[in-house]
């Protein structure tokens, strides 16, 4: 997706503080956005599968720093321009697919919060989703002179089959209530509930009416229900992004984790099978996450055969038919390319800002083959971070020539997020292996 | 409080009555309840209290006797201080070793905190579940609780505990002297870092000691990471009163050579019997504990106490309690004891002076004399609890038939003789200063994995960082960390794994080991060994000493040769090892001895004093111990011409002895140690002197360390890679080297330097 729309200034800021600081930015990802085509191809498929009414499920592996997050969010954005509603949240130590401690509803909570789509696609979207369909059924009501309450539950029929549909119905029926009353108490309740923000059903019951509310165990069945309300508001499907998922890896109780495995193996079942409509699930995770024979998805047997990749496949010959996509690593090439693209944004794509040469790029990545080995371009994480801080000097002291700077880059090795280690130099803690 | 308040209060004319300022110090509904109690004044230990704790944020030791007002003076200038404090949060985090004195302090302090509308909770595995849910949901006021407590929840519940315990004014430990040293109270030290660390702000330590030997060292402990030590209130006097008995019994002419438990030849009126039967009568009818040091003991005198309650034709109230014994029974126990309904004595090894909690007897009774002050103080510690009550302490001693050609050792009486040096240190006020402990590594394995589970997957650098910030986890060094994770990570430990990027996360091993419930608690274990000869046990016993292949220890009347000691396992593989007469006192303990009580021991042999606590018997033993003394001119020699063998007395304890012996051991020669000294087997006197003067002072600790066997004692050290353990072990004796060449010189006879 290499289209040369025009970068726009402000933009530009933010991809460049962002690439600087290591994360991915939320606008621009097109300019970037290198090789990797294939795998980029078959999430497309399946987000037209999704769009189309059916259902789909894949884990994305890929190394840490490998560019995963990126690609993610690559895949929500096309979501978003098929007109998908998608949710997204990071696993962590507080927040899993299966608990019993509001981990999950964590988990589910955070994801909501993200909701976007493509006319809000920076996330608090939920709000946006609701008044569509509502003001919809109020359209077709006025239309048909008929109770708006009438078109609503009329509409709200298929939902109401799915577990939990009852409640789900009733609170939007509330917020309904809330915006013809000028209530916006009660329709900030009813968008509190749908968010499972609620802690108690003493407090959901006071403020909304029902008995229920969103907590660890359903989970799974109000995604389904999302599902189920998107098409209704018009949009054409829910994308569920979960990212980060090592963390399940790293639980430290055998038996929590294997509950989880339950949970995404149910998941894995109906997505395949085609028991839902117009939901897919991205689960974003580490090689370790996947395949460690005590800890990793793998280890449940029943998730081992159904994600077990194709044998025949062999780096080169890449399959896109199973459920696990590899993130293949850049080539030298690509990240070529790369370079060029950050260059270009630098330059708001105007050839002649460029701030270094060709050589430069070439010269670049010579360096960080040297200083740490032709894994370099494997995470690019940290030589993006390096190449875009050497730019910024460039730009900021015009007289400097690259070629002096280029030997005195550092690349750092990825420490991952536990940076906050305060022990001095030369520690045998700091390297510390098994 | 807010030092607005505090200033306005110190500003009020201190009143004229030499009652002092504290009163005027305190919260107004404090002051409240104080005229409420009837009290005219404030104890001394209270007023300095007061002062120091309002005087400043600093951490406070306050040492005083039992009952001398100590709880109160912490909690009244805390309770006023955290009266206003709008905070979410707890206040006051109280922490007790034992359940059963929770129940007390919380009895004592409910009208307290009522007044001042402080939520009070007690948080144990007995506690009611409604108070302590509703302090989860509004986090506020005192919570009482004991450190498996504390591990329990953050363990299981990491987010409660910050909720609970992430903005605490003050933390108060209770009956600190108790912690200082063992494993629970490293323990204890870990889990106060790691409330500490849930904090912004340090709370506050107070500190609540019995009277006890090193203050300084208390302080430090108490103060962990703080820049400055606790201030320390030293208050004199008031200490229970302590009625004591020791009694001697003599074992028939032919009875069992090893003077050891017999089962029921009902005519042999053993030594063990007549002990039975004395205490059948004195303890029936009430609570009581009686240590009787190992479990073919306890079993004997348990079940000979049974037999006669039978023949008398009464229900038994006396029940064994020891580390064999399967879990149901001792619970059994344990609850029949804390319940109070039915009069039970509990006859122990040492299990039940240790954490386990049943409350308050009337009696402690021991047989063998006293090893260690810092026990001994323990188990008294649990009569006389009650108001205006004593404590009391019946020492049952055991001797042999005085034959005229009984073994030397046995002429000086060391039981009568130890028993009265023993209570001489107790009144002094000494207790075994603390060392190195060696449970330090047993503890860091198990903070290490609890460590895990409470934060998740974490770096070696941030696990070392967290555990080995303060206190006693910083003699861990880096490299010794390192190779402790190593051996925790190892494929057969399987303890510990490594996440790719470098994260230590719980192996297989190191999961089942967390969710078991036994995990909380880091108590001493009463481990004995079984000795084993051809394929055949022997028995069981305790060992204290360090165990070499070639060691000899001395069981059931014989000597014994170690040739092999599986560690792991608890097995030492013995041959018979025949030099002639063996001594037949009893030198079984599950404590080693301290210098200072060796010491004790020549001071009382060389003194004349007449203790009436004493019996007949005892007193008689004495004398006749003092005689031989002098007869065996022991004033100025530290050898003992046992024909074939030979005593050398060094008035060292047991460290000292123990490692002389690996000394010679290593050297070739068979020798065994008791409580005082050494005995060299097979080295007639003349010879051992040679021995002796031959020495060169103490070689290199490491060289000797290298042939020590038995290094996995505590609960969990078998996961520790053996090389740390001795290289830990090592450490540990270092110190000793000097004193120990100052020694050896002493025993040739040279000028000590």
């Amino acid at each position: 997706m290499t289209e040369r729309t025009p970068i726009r200034p402000r933009d530009r800021d933010t991809i460049v503080q962002a690439l600087a600081a290591g994360v991915v930015p939320r606008v621009g990802l097109q300019h970037i956005q290198v090789g990797r085509m294939l795998e980029v191809g078959a999430l497309i498929k399946d987000i037209d599968r999704i769009a189309d009414g059916g259902s789909s499920c894949r884990f994305v592996i890929g190394e840490y720093g490998a560019g995963k997050t990126f690609f993610l969010s690559l895949v929500r954005l096309i979501a978003l321009e098929r007109r998908c509603v998608t949710i997204h949240a990071d696993l962590a130590p507080d927040r899993r697919i299966h608990a019993t401690g509001g981990q999950a509803r964590g988990l589910y909570a955070e994801a909501i919060r993200n909701m976007a789509t493509r006319t809000k696609p920076d996330g608090g979207a939920l709000p946006s989703v609701v008044e569509r369909f509502i003001s919809d059924c109020v359209k077709v009501a006025h239309a048909e002179k008929r109770p708006v309450e009438q078109v609503i539950d009329e509409r709200l029929a298929s939902i109401q089959e799915l577990v939990g549909g009852h409640d789900f119905a009733h609170v939007l029926k509330c917020y309904w209530q809330g915006s013809e009353d000028g209530n916006e108490a009660l329709k900030a309740s009813a968008l509190r509930w749908l968010r499972a923000e609620f802690p108690t059903k003493t407090e959901a019951r006071q403020a909304l009416g029902v008995r229920s509310i969103i907590d660890d165990a359903d989970v799974y069945d109000s995604l389904k229900l999302l599902a189920c309300f998107t098409r209704l508001a018009g949009y054409t499907g829910l994308l569920v992004v979960f990212d980060e998922m090592v963390n399940i890896y790293k639980l430290q109780s055998s038996q929590a984790r294997n509950q989880n495995f339950e949970q995404i193996l149910r998941m894995v079942n109906d997505m395949l099978q085609g028991n839902s409509e117009g939901l897919g699930f991205v689960f974003g995770g580490t090689p370790e996450f996947l395949m460690d024979s005590r800890r990793g998805l793998y280890s449940y047997e029943a998730l081992q055969s159904r994600l077990a990749e194709n044998q025949f496949a062999t780096p080169g010959l890449v399959d896109f038919s199973g459920p696990v996509v590899r993130l293949q690593n850049l080539s030298p090439e690509e990240f070529l390319i790369l370079l060029g693209n950050i260059r270009a944004i630098f330059a708001l794509g105007d050839p002649a800002n460029h701030l270094v040469p060709d050589e430069a790029l070439d010269a670049f990545m010579a360096h960080c083959s040297q200083r740490i080995g032709e894994a370099y371009f494997r995470t690019p994480r940290n030589t993006i971070k390096a190449f875009v801080q050497l730019l910024a000097i460039l730009e900021q002291n015009p007289a400097l020539d690259w070629r002096t700077l280029i030997g005195s880059v550092a690349v750092d090795d990825d420490p991952g997020e536990d940076v906050a280690t305060a022990i001095d130099g030369d520690d045998e803690l700091a390297t510390f292996e098994l | 409080m807010s030092p607005l308040q505090l200033t306005a209060m110190m500003n009020l004319p201190r009143s004229s009555s030499e009652g002092g300022s504290g009163f005027d110090l305190l919260h107004p509904q404090i002051q409240r309840w104080v005229r409420q109690q009837g009290w005219s004044r404030l104890r001394d230990v209270q007023e300095q209290a007061i002062a120091a704790i309002c005087g400043s944020d600093e951490d406070v030791l306050i040492s005083a006797a039992t009952a001398a007002g100590k709880t109160e003076a912490a909690f009244l200038p805390l309770l006023g201080a955290s009266a206003k404090r709008e905070q979410p949060g707890v206040a006051i985090l109280y922490v007790a070793p034992l359940k059963a004195l929770i129940n007390d302090q919380f009895r004592r302090l409910e009208d307290l905190c009522d007044k001042i509308e402080l939520p009070l909770v007690r948080w144990h595995g007995d506690a009611p579940q409604g108070p302590k849910t509703k302090v989860m949901k509004a986090p506020a006021g005192v919570v009482l609780i004991t450190p498996e407590s504390i591990e329990a929840m953050l363990l299981r519940r990491p987010a409660t505990a910050e909720a609970l315990f992430g903005a605490l004014d003050a933390i108060i430990i209770d009956e600190l002297h108790s912690f200082l040293q063992g494993p629970r109270g490293l323990h204890l030290s870990s889990l106060l870092n790691r409330i500490e660390l849930l904090n912004d702000r340090r709370p506050r330590r107070v500190g609540l000691s019995a009277t006890i030997g090193d203050l300084e060292f208390a302080a430090r402990w108490l103060s962990g990471t703080a820049p400055k030590p606790a201030q320390i209130l030293a208050v004199a006097g008031g200490a229970p009163p302590l009625k004591v008995q020791v009694r001697t019994y003599v074992e028939p002419p032919d009875g069992d050579p090893s003077g050891d438990a017999e089962l029921d030849d009902p005519l042999a009126e053993s030594a063990l019997a007549k002990i039975a039967q004395h205490a059948f009568e004195a303890l029936r009818g009430s609570n009581n504990l009686f240590f009787a040091g190992s479990r073919a003991n306890v079993e004997t005198l348990a079940d000979r106490l049974r037999t006669i309650s039978e023949n008398a034709h009464v229900p038994n109230e006396f029940f064994p309690h020891h580390g064999s014994l399967s879990k149901g029974l001792r619970e059994e126990l344990e609850l029949r004891l804390k319940d109070g309904r039915l009069p039970t004595t509990a006859v122990a090894t040492t299990t039940l002076e240790l954490g386990i909690d049943i409350g308050s007897v009337v009696a402690v009774s021991q047989l063998g004399a006293p090893r260690s002050l810092a026990s001994l103080r323990q188990r008294l510690g649990r009569s006389g609890r009650r108001e205006g009550s004593s404590a009391i302490f019946r020492n049952y001693l055991r001797e042999p038939y005085p034959a005229a050609d009984a073994d030397p050792l046995d002429k000086l009486h060391f039981p009568v003789i130890q028993a009265v040096a023993a209570l001489n240190l107790l009144r002094s006020k000494f207790v075994e200063p603390p060392e190195t402990d060696p449970a330090l590594l047993s503890v860091s394995v198990h903070q290490i994995l609890s460590l895990i589970v409470q934060l998740g997957a974490l770096s070696a650098g941030k696990l070392y960082a967290t555990l080995c910030r303060q206190g006693p986890f910083a003699t861990l060094t880096k490299t010794d960390f390192v190779d402790l994770l190593r051996g925790m990570g190892n494929g057969e430990v399987a303890l510990i794994e490594q996440a790719p990027d470098g994260s230590l996360m719980l192996g297989p091993e190191g999961e089942k080991l967390t969710a078991s419930r036994d995990f909380y608690a880091n108590f001493s274990t009463d481990e004995e060994w079984r000795l084993v000869h051809s394929g055949r046990t022997l028995g069981t016993l305790p060992i204290v000493n360090a165990l070499v292949v070639g060691s000899i220890i001395g069981f059931a009347g014989r000597r014994w040769r170690a040739t092999g000691v599986d560690d792991k396992a608890k097995i030492v593989e013995v041959v018979p090892h025949n030099t002639g007469r063996v001594p037949k006192f009893d030198r079984l303990g599950q404590e080693p001895i301290h210098d200072r009580l060796a010491a004790e021991l020549r001071a009382v042999l060389l003194s004349n004093d007449l203790p009436d606590y004493l019996d007949d018997n005892a007193k008689e033993f004495l004398a006749a111990g003092r005689a031989a003394f002098t007869l065996l001119g022991l004033q100025k020699s530290h050898f003992i011409d046992a024909g074939s063998a030979t005593h050398v007395l060094t008035w060292r304890g047991t460290s000292a002895n123990s490692l002389l012996a690996v000394l010679l051991t290593s050297m070739g020669f068979a020798c065994e140690t008791f409580d005082v000294g050494i005995t060299l087997t097979g080295c007639p006197i003349d010879d051992a002197v040679d021995v002796i003067a031959s020495l060169d002072g103490c070689p290199p600790i490491d060289d000797l360390g290298r042939f020590v066997e038995n290094l996995v004692v505590e609960k969990y050290d078998a996961y520790v890679p053996e090389d740390l353990l001795r290289r830990l072990w090592v450490r540990r004796h270092q110190p000793l080297r000097g004193p120990m060449t100052k020694l050896i010189r002493e025993l040739a006879g040279m000028a000590s330097d």
